[in-house]
C-alpha cells in the first residue's frame, strides 16, 4: 500500500490504536507492529514475504554466530551472510542487466551469442532492507553491537513498516536500542509525527505528482521541445525526485513518531547545498553514510593518500549509481557525481559548508546564492541521465537542449506547478534549520493559524491527488 | 494520548464533514451511470443493445436505427465489464435479441481497472448495484474515486452554473463528440496511436476470455451477437501496430467463422465513406460520423435479423425525418 493511499490512511490508525492500547508493554507492542510490518509488505506482494523473513533468519543467525566466533571464522560468517544477501539482491536486480550487457559486449566483438533473460520481478523493498541486514551483520563484527537475542525486536529492524520499501537504510546502533526498551506514549513526539506525515504529503502529491505530468511529456518526446522546455523539464524532474523521495522519508518520519521511535534523518534540504560535497552531505543521507560506513571506510577512506582516496570516491558513487538500478543511465549519473566531487577532494574543500547555509539569517549573501543556483545546476543536469530510460536518450536530450532556442520562452510553462514549487522552497528555506520543514510551526504561530494552514495543505493535497504517480524509489 | 485522540478527531471534524457534504451532493446529481443503469433494469421493450467502450458510445446512434435499441456503452468500458452487465441485467432484456459490441484495436489490450480511468469503477459500483464486489473505498465513493480536479468542475457546472452533466441521449448515445468541435486529426490520431499501442499483452487472454463467455452467454438465450469496427481515421491508422491490429481484427474475423449464424462481424475500419468531416478525433466519429455509421448498421442490421426484429414506428425515427 502506497502512504499516499486510502489503504494506509485506514492501516495507520488501526496499528497505532492497537499499539497504545498495550502502552507500557513493549514487547507485545513490538510484536503489534512486526505483524502489521509482514501485512503491510504482503499487501505490496505477498510471494516475496518468504524472502523478507528468509533474510532476516540468515542475518539474525549470522549475527550470533559471528559474535560467537573467532579469528577466520568469524569472517566466514560474514561472508555468507554478505554474499548470500547481495547474492539474491544480484539476481533480482542485476541479473537481465548484466546478461543484456554481456551479450551488447560479445556481439559487438564478432561474436554471437544469447543468453536466457529471466522473468524476474524485483521484490519491493529488497534494496534497503538488504542494507539494513548488512549494516547489523557488520556492526556486529566490527565490534560496534551486540546481537539481538529477541528474534521479534531483530525482525522489527528489518522490516519496520514505516522504512521497509524505501528507507531510510537505519541501523542497527540507532534502532534497535529504540526498539528493545519502553515508549512511553509522547503527545509532542505524535503531533510531531502528524505534521511531518501532512508535509511529506504536500511535497509528494501536491509538487511531486504535478511536476511529474509535465516531466512524463518533456522526457518522452523530448524532440518535440525547445532547449529551454527541456530545461525546465529537468528542473521539473529535480523537484519531482526530491519531493517524492524526501516527501516519502518525511512520511516514513513521521509515522515511525507516532510509535515513539525516531528513525534517522534522510533528507536536509539538499538544494540550499553550496557545493556537491554538501549535496552528498544532505541527500539520501541513510544511503550515502551507508555507503561512507561500510565500503569507503574500509577501502581505506582518505586515510592512506590521494589517490586511494580518489579511487575510493569513484568506487562508492559508481556503487551508489549501481544501487539505484540496472541501468547504464545510473552507472554515468554515478560517475558524474564523482567527477564533480574531484575537485572538491583535490583541493580539501570537500568538508567546507557543514553547517546550513545562512545559519541564523533570513537572506543569504550573493555568494551563497550563486553557490547554491551552480550545485543546482550541476545536481540537475546529472538528474538528466536518471530520469532518461537509456543511455541514448539521455544524449539526446541533452543535444536538443544546448540548440539556439535555449533562450527562448518554453512551450510548456506549468505556472501553477512552478508558484507551488516556489512556495515549497520558500517554506523550506524559512525552516531549514529545523529537521523539517513545518517542525517549527508548532511553537512560533497560534493555534487557529496552525490549523488554518493545515487544513490549506489538505485542501491542496485533496486538490492534487489522482494524478497518482508511483513513488519513485520504490523501483530501487 | 486520550487528549491526542481527541484534538485530532476534533480537528478531522471539519474534513469529513464537508467530506459527507461534498458526498450527497455528488450522489445526488444526475448521472448517466444512474440512468443506464435504469433503462436495463425496464429494458422489457430493448431488442438491440450495444455495449463497449467509446468507440461504440459515440458512433452507434440508437435514434438511427429502426429498432427499439439502447447504447449501454461507456467511456473505458472494458468488454469484462460488458459481461459483467449483461450477466447482471439479462433477466432485464427479456426481448433482447441482439447484442452489439466494439472490437477495436485496443480492445483485447485494455481493462478499466488497469488504465488510466481506473477511476469510473465506483460508478459501476454506486449505479450499477455493486457489480464490483469490492470493498474498498475508493472504488464505493464518489469523493474518492475520482480525481479532485474533475469532483470540483462537476459540482461547480451543475451547482452553480445550473449546467446538465448528462453527456448522453435517452437512448445512450454519446453527446460530447461534436462535429463543430472537432480536433486536430493529425495530432490526435498520432498520439492516440501510441497509447493505444500496447507491449504488455497479459490482458489479451482475459479479454478473449470474456467475448468468448459474452457469446455463449448470448447463445444460451438464442440472442445474436454483432461485433463491430468502428472507422478510423488514417492519422490514426497509419500509426498501429500491425501485429496488434491483426490480433484483434483477426480475433473478431475468428468468432464469426467458428460461430457461423450466431456471430456477425461488421468491419467498417476502412471504409472509404468516412471522410476527416466525420470524426471527432483520430479514433472517434462525430455526431454527424456517427449518424453515418448508426445507418449503415441499421442496413446491416435489416439485412441480417429483419426476420427476429419488430420495426418500431417509423415516424419516430431521425431517419425519416422524426426526433
Amino acid at each position: 500500500m502506497f502512504f499516499n493511499s486510502l489503504d494506509y490512511a485506514i492501516f495507520l490508525p488501526i496499528v497505532f490504536t492497537l499499539y497504545w492500547l498495550l502502552n507500557g508493554r513493549h514487547t507485545l507492542q513490538n510484536i503489534v507492529l512486526l505483524v502489521a510490518s509482514y501485512i503491510f509488505y504482503a499487501w505490496w506482494d505477498y510471494r516475496f514475504l518468504g524472502l523478507l523473513i528468509f533474510s532476516t533468519l540468515l542475518d539474525y543467525y549470522s549475527g550470533h554466530k559471528i559474535d560467537q566466533a573467532s579469528g577466520r571464522n568469524k569472517k566466514i560468517w560474514l561472508i555468507i551472510s554478505t554474499t548470500v544477501n547481495l547474492g539474491f539482491l544480484g539476481v533480482f536486480k542485476y541479473y537481465n542487466f548484466f546478461i543484456d550487457s554481456l551479450t551488447d559486449v560479445v556481439n559487438s566483438g564478432g561474436g554471437s551469442v544469447h543468453f536466457t533473460m529471466l522473468s524476474i520481478v524485483l521484490p519491493v523493498g529488497i534494496s534497503f532492507y538488504t542494507f539494513h541486514g548488512l549494516s547489523y551483520v557488520f556492526d556486529i563484527y566490527y565490534g560496534r553491537t551486540k546481537p539481538v537475542n529477541s528474534f521479534v525486536d531483530y525482525s522489527l529492524f528489518v522490516s519496520f513498516f514505516p522504512l521497509l520499501v524505501a528507507g531510510p537504510i537505519e541501523r542497527a546502533t540507532h534502532l534497535l536500542p529504540q526498539l528493545q526498551t519502553s515508549r512511553p506514549f509522547n503527545y509532542g513526539q505524535s503531533v510531531d509525527g502528524l505534521r511531518q506525515i501532512l508535509w511529506g504529503l504536500f511535497k509528494k502529491i501536491v509538487i511531486a505528482d504535478n511536476c511529474a505530468e509535465y516531466v512524463n511529456l518533456i522526457f518522452k518526446h523530448p524532440e518535440d521541445y525547445s532547449g529551454s522546455t527541456l530545461v525546465l523539464g529537468a528542473v521539473l524532474f529535480a523537484f519531482q525526485i526530491y519531493g517524492d523521495f524526501s516527501g516519502y522519508s518525511d512520511i516514513a518520519l513521521g509515522s515511525a513518531r507516532l510509535f515513539g521511535v525516531e528513525l534517522l534523518r534522510n533528507f536536509a534540504y539538499p538544494y540550499f547545498s553550496r557545493d556537491i560535497a554538501e549535496f552528498w552531505r544532505r541527500w539520501h543521507i541513510s544511503l550515502s553514510s551507508w555507503f561512507r560506513d561500510y565500503l569507503y571506510y574500509p577501502l581505506g577512506g582518505s586515510r592512506e593518500g590521494k589517490a586511494k582516496a580518489v579511487r575510493n570516491t569513484f568506487i562508492i558513487f559508481l556503487v551508489s549509481g549501481i544501487w539505484h538500478g540496472a541501468n547504464w543511465t545510473f552507472v554515468i549519473w554515478g560517475l558524474l557525481n564523482a567527477i564533480y566531487f574531484l575537485p572538491l577532494l583535490l583541493l580539501n574543500r570537500n568538508r567546507n559548508n557543514l553547517e546550513i547555509v545562512a545559519q541564523g539569517k533570513t537572506i543569504p549573501t550573493l555568494r551563497e546564492v550563486l553557490s547554491m543556483l551552480g550545485t543546482f545546476a550541476l545536481t540537475t543536469f546529472a538528474w538528466i541521465f536518471f530520469r532518461a530510460d537509456n543511455v541514448t536518450k539521455a544524449f539526446e536530450y541533452i543535444g536538443q537542449l544546448f540548440t539556439s532556442n535555449l533562450f527562448s520562452v518554453p512551450e510548456i510553462l506549468p505556472l501553477t506547478t512552478l508558484a507551488l514549487v516556489g512556495a515549497l522552497l520558500v517554506i523550506e528555506w524559512l525552516g531549514r534549520e529545523q529537521p523539517y520543514a513545518l517542525r517549527s510551526i508548532g511553537a512560533k504561530v497560534p493555534a487557529y493559524v496552525r490549523w488554518g494552514f493545515y487544513y490549506t495543505i489538505i485542501i491542496l493535497v485533496f486538490m492534487y491527488s489522482g494524478k497518482e504517480q508511483q513513488f519513485i524509489y520504490f523501483q530501487f | 494520548m486520550k487528549g491526542f485522540i481527541i484534538r485530532t478527531l476534533v480537528f478531522l471534524v471539519p474534513v469529513l464533514a464537508a467530506s459527507i457534504l461534498i458526498e450527497a451532493l455528488l450522489r445526488h446529481m444526475p448521472n448517466d451511470y444512474r440512468n443506464k443503469s435504469q433503462a436495463l433494469k425496464h429494458g422489457e421493450n430493448i431488442e438491440v443493445l450495444c455495449l463497449g467502450s467509446s468507440h461504440a458510445l459515440y458512433s452507434v446512434n440508437p435514434a438511427y436505427l429502426d429498432y427499439q435499441a439502447y447504447n449501454a456503452a461507456f467511456v473505458a468500458q472494458s468488454v469484462d465489464i460488458d459481461l459483467k452487465l449483461l450477466h447482471h441485467h439479462l433477466r432485464d432484456l427479456p426481448n433482447l435479441k441482439v447484442l452489439m459490441l466494439p472490437v477495436t484495436y485496443i480492445t483485447l489490450a485494455m481493462k478499466l481497472e488497469d488504465g488510466p480511468e481506473v477511476w469510473r469503477m465506483k460508478n459501476y459500483n454506486l449505479y450499477h448495484d455493486h457489480i464490483f464486489p469490492s470493498y474498498a473505498i475508493d472504488k464505493n465513493s464518489e469523493l474518492l474515486g475520482a480525481p479532485f480536479h474533475a469532483i470540483y468542475y462537476r459540482l461547480k457546472d451543475y451547482y452553480v452554473f445550473g449546467r446538465s452533466p448528462l453527456t448522453c441521449t435517452p437512448l445512450g448515445f454519446g453527446t460530447n463528440y461534436k462535429y463543430e468541435d472537432r480536433k486536430d486529426l493529425a495530432s490526435t490520431g498520432k498520439l492516440t496511436a501510441e497509447r493505444h499501442t500496447v507491449k504488455d499483452k497479459s490482458d489479451y487472454r482475459e479479454n478473449e476470455a470474456s467475448i468468448d463467455s459474452i457469446i455463449a452467454l448470448c447463445k444460451s438465450r438464442k440472442v445474436k451477437v454483432v461485433l463491430f469496427t468502428t472507422p478510423a481515421n488514417r492519422a490514426y491508422r497509419d500509426y498501429l501496430d500491425p501485429k496488434q491490429l491483426n490480433a484483434t481484427l483477426g480475433f473478431a474475423r475468428q468468432l464469426e467463422k467458428q460461430n457461423a449464424g450466431q456471430v456477425y462481424y461488421f468491419n467498417r475500419f476502412e471504409d472509404p465513406d468516412f471522410v476527416d468531416a466525420d470524426y471527432y478525433d483520430g479514433d472517434h466519429l462525430n455526431d454527424r460520423g456517427a449518424a453515418k455509421f448508426s445507418r449503415k448498421l441499421n442496413e446491416f442490421l435489416t439485412q441480417n435479423f429483419a426476420d427476429i426484429l419488430k420495426r418500431k414506428d417509423r415516424s419516430q425515427s431521425p431517419a425519416n425525418g422524426g426526433e
